[in-house]
């Protein structure tokens, strides 16, 4: 489908050498996407992980239960989400 | 009349010389002449008186009583009448010796005539009857006529016919065929023609047995073969017996044939060409004639034929045939119209009625009458003309009944611009208003009265006047129009138009006297100027009669009467449901510049409002979303005439509805300004139109050229990412390239189409 300028006076067409352009731009948004994709993990990861707050707050009262389970929470989030190469 | 022969018939007479005997007396033991033979009969009378004496036929009277002596026979006075002496003398009958019969026997022995006692007896013999007839004639031709030779009868000599060689050209050599030479006979003796019977020994061996011979017609005294025609003469002569070069036999038998009015019962000597036989009821002839059309005719003649076919004329059809005049045609013909001579094609010279003006015709299917030349009279308006035989020159001519047009000179056309009253006719409108001429110039629009009640166009002083009620209440004059002045002047007048040199203006007056009033002027340089003349005036603007706005002769404005307000306030809207009011004046505030709406557009453009007008641009674009999930935002800046695609450094953070910080993240050279929050992947577009995104973005100075130019704002959307709700963020970004006039901002995605809408503001500082 032909794309076209939204402007004030109206839609105008894309020029070829627009048209050209605009290709090469989507194109490379393509391979931006899938370098995104290989790092997905990472984001789910953290949106995930749990405060770094529970863990300092185990270490400053050396509550090893406290630590282990923020230890096993973040191994459970990364075996949720593992690296791509990993799978 | 009879020849009647009795016994014993004998009277006495006395006649004397040579008069009839006129019997008288009876002698005793004799009959009477009367009773022996009879009136009117003749006997054989004979009559002796001494030594005279006298034998004769006679002639009984028809009384009886004298005979007259028709034929002497013999008498004392050489075979002549007696002159008879006077005395008795006696009268009877007799059978004179010269009459008497006695035995005869022809030469060739065939008849015998013999006589016993009162019986006669005529014998023909059966043993040697007569074959052949012959009649003794003599040749005086100078010539011998030889044996065989066709002769006619062409004289007499010596109580002998004469003949000559016969010839079928002409009834004089042909008619009187005799027969044939029957030996060689020399010239001036005599001799025999065999009329009937054998000529034989003579040499016929030119023609074959039985054949007829007929007379010749080119050869006079020969015979032919070939039957001749007329005008030759066909006379049969005889038949070859036998073909032989010298014992050939002709049988002689003349048949001659006979001109028409030859025959007995046809009368017609002498006739013309042309002329037929016709027979004459009245004398049982055949008489010569033209051919009668009119008796001896039957049938109808077809037309086949050159004849009619029919066997009787119409009334009237043999006169005109007799007489071919129109009138006896017209009397033939059973069902013409009209009358006198009879008219054909070409020119034809029609007299009652003339072909131009017929008393009466029925013209449906024609055509082409010169309506110039073919006709006279007038055309009465009953049947759609005029019943004018003459127009007014230019005359309008018109209905002056139902049924009657006129023409005059009252109206009047020139037939291409111009109609004319005459100067004392009007145009009327109802009952009593009139358009007339003017007594001098120009019109009068008028009521019945002329002076009174008018409206008068271009008099003699070359104005229009409007008499109301009979005084005048509006003038227009080469200077303008005035009412209530028969002069109008600038202000002269409670209205007027005035048009001068130096401007031109309508003046409504309140004072005339001082000439105190308004006016609407137009000065030719300036404007249309509204204004008031010398002296307290305001210009006051009342709709719907309701003072709203004046100014007065100071000039100040005021609102709803004299409200001119304080110093400093200015007039603040109320809407259009009220005036406005004088307020104290307040800060700047935003001004909308333009809008452009993005329906799945590749690029958003907002471009052409940035110039110099307002210090701070701001772009708010509402009902923003994406044509694709998940895609990146961007804008480039339009510097220097066109969109910049790479040095850009840009820089955004923001936070989510559950509190989660994004982080800040930047470019240095990059190929646009990122909007969306973050550095991509959870926090990408969502193509929702449910929950759209609302981006502002704000630039300043964007006429400055030499400063690169930047923007800045907030974005607040739902990502594509069902995890972060709610995100907001600041975003900006700057061109580091270019410097130049800042004049257009494109948005776009990294792929797919934006729809929502744009709208760009201006402010100033102050």
């Amino acid at each position: 489908m032909a794309r076209f300028h939204a402007t004030p006076e109206g839609d105008v067409p894309y020029t070829a050498e627009e048209e050209a352009a605009r290709d090469a731009e989507e194109a490379q948004w393509e391979i931006e996407k899938a370098e995104l994709a290989k790092t997905q993990y990472q984001r789910n990861r953290a949106k995930e992980y749990p405060s770094i707050n529970d863990y300092i707050d185990g270490l400053v009262k050396g509550d090893q239960t406290q630590i282990q389970s923020y230890i096993d929470a973040c191994l459970a989030v990364k075996a949720k989400y593992p690296k791509p190469n990993q799978e | 009349m009879a020849l009647i022969l009795a016994d014993r018939v004998k009277q006495s007479t006395t006649t004397t010389g040579t008069s009839d005997f006129v019997l008288s007396g009876s002698v005793t033991g004799f009959q009477t002449f009367a009773a022996g033979v009879g009136a009117n009969n003749t006997t054989y009378y004979s009559v002796a008186d001494g030594a005279d004496w006298e034998i004769g036929l006679g002639t009984l009277s028809n009384d009886g009583l004298t005979l007259a002596r028709t034929t002497v026979l013999q008498s004392s006075n050489a075979d002549a009448k007696v002159g008879f002496a006077a005395g008795t003398k006696e009268v009877f009958v007799t059978y004179p010796a010269d009459k008497a019969v006695s035995d005869i026997t022809s030469t060739d022995a065939s008849i015998v005539v013999s006589r016993n006692g009162s019986i006669f007896d005529l014998a023909v013999s059966e043993a040697s009857p007569a074959s052949t007839l012959l009649t003794a004639v003599r040749n005086t031709t100078g010539a011998t006529l030889t044996k065989g030779t066709a002769v006619y009868i062409s004289g007499a000599s010596g109580q002998n016919a004469t003949v000559s060689k016969a010839l079928a050209t002409g009834d004089s050599t042909s008619a009187q065929t005799l027969g044939l030479i029957t030996s060689d006979l020399a010239n001036n003796s005599n001799g025999y023609v065999t009329v009937i019977g054998l000529v034989s020994n003579i040499d016929t061996s030119a023609y074959t047995d039985g054949q007829q011979l007929y007379l010749s017609p080119t050869t006079a005294g020969t015979l032919t073969a070939t039957k001749p025609y007329a005008p030759q003469h066909l006379v049969y002569v005889a038949i070859v017996q036998h073909s032989h070069g010298t014992l050939g036999k002709l049988f002689v038998k003349v048949q001659n044939g006979y001109e028409m009015d030859e025959l007995h019962n046809v009368s017609a000597q002498s006739p013309t060409t042309g002329q037929t036989l016709v027979y004459n009821a009245s004398n049982s002839l055949w008489e010569k004639n033209t051919v009668s059309l009119t008796a001896g005719v039957n049938g109808t003649l077809p037309v086949a034929n050159g004849g009619t076919g029919i066997t009787s004329l119409g009334t009237g059809v043999a006169t005109f045939l007799g007489t071919p005049s129109s009138a006896n045609l017209a009397a033939a013909v059973t069902d013409e119209t009209g009358t006198g001579a009879l008219v054909f094609a070409n020119s034809p010279t029609l007299v009652t009625p003339i072909l131009g003006t017929p008393t009466s015709a029925t013209l449906t299917n024609a055509n082409g009458l010169p309506l110039t030349t073919g006709v006279t009279g007038t055309l009465p308006t009953a049947n759609g003309g005029t019943n004018l035989t003459s127009f007014t020159s230019g005359g309008v001519v018109y209905a002056s009944s139902t049924s009657a047009l006129a023409t005059g000179s009252g109206l009047t056309f020139n037939g291409t611009t111009e109609f004319a009253l005459g100067s004392a006719v009007a145009l009327k409108f109802g009952a009593s208003s009139y358009i007339k001429a003017g007594s001098t110039t120009g019109f009068l629009i008028n009521d019945s009265t002329d002076t009174y009640n008018y409206f008068r166009i271009f008099d003699a002083t070359g104005v229009a006047v409007w008499y109301p009620s009979g005084t005048e209440g509006m003038r227009l004059t080469s200077t303008g129009l005035g009412i209530g002045t028969s002069s109008p002047s600038t202000y002269s007048a409670k209205l007027a138009v005035v048009s001068t040199a130096a401007d031109t203006r309508i003046s409504v007056i309140d004072d005339v006297a001082n000439g105190r009033g308004g006016y609407l002027r137009s000065n030719y340089s300036d404007a249309v100027i509204l204004g008031t003349t010398s002296g307290v005036r305001s210009i006051v603007l009342a709709p719907d009669s309701i003072e709203r706005l004046r100014i007065n002769t100071s000039g100040a404005f005021g609102l709803n009467g004299s409200n001119y307000g304080t110093s400093g306030q200015v007039l603040t809207s109320a809407g259009s449901g009220s005036p406005p009011t004088w307020a104290t004046a307040g800060g700047g505030s935003w001004t909308y510049l333009s809008t452009v709406t993005a329906s799945n557009s590749a690029t958003v453009n907002v471009e052409n409002t940035f110039d110099s007008t307002y210090d701070l641009y701001a772009l708010v674009a509402v009902n923003l979303y994406t044509s694709t999930n998940g895609v990146q935002l961007y804008c480039r800046l339009k510097v220097a005439g066109s969109y910049q695609t790479n040095s850009y450094s840009h820089g955004n953070f923001g936070t989510t509805a559950t509190n989660t910080t994004l982080n800040a993240t930047n470019e240095t050279n990059g190929a646009y300004i990122r909007l969306n929050i973050g550095g991509g992947g959870d926090t990408l577009m969502r193509a929702d139109s449910t929950t759209p995104a609302m981006l502002i973005l704000y630039t300043q100075n964007p006429a400055n050229t030499s400063t690169y130019k930047m923007v800045s704002g907030s974005l607040a959307y739902t990502p594509e990412d069902g995890g972060y709700r709610y995100t907001h963020g600041q975003v900006g970004g700057r061109h580091h390239n270019t410097v130049g006039a800042l004049t257009g901002i494109q948005f776009f995605a990294s792929t797919g189409n934006l729809y929502g809408t744009f709208r760009l503001y201006g402010i100033k500082n102050s």
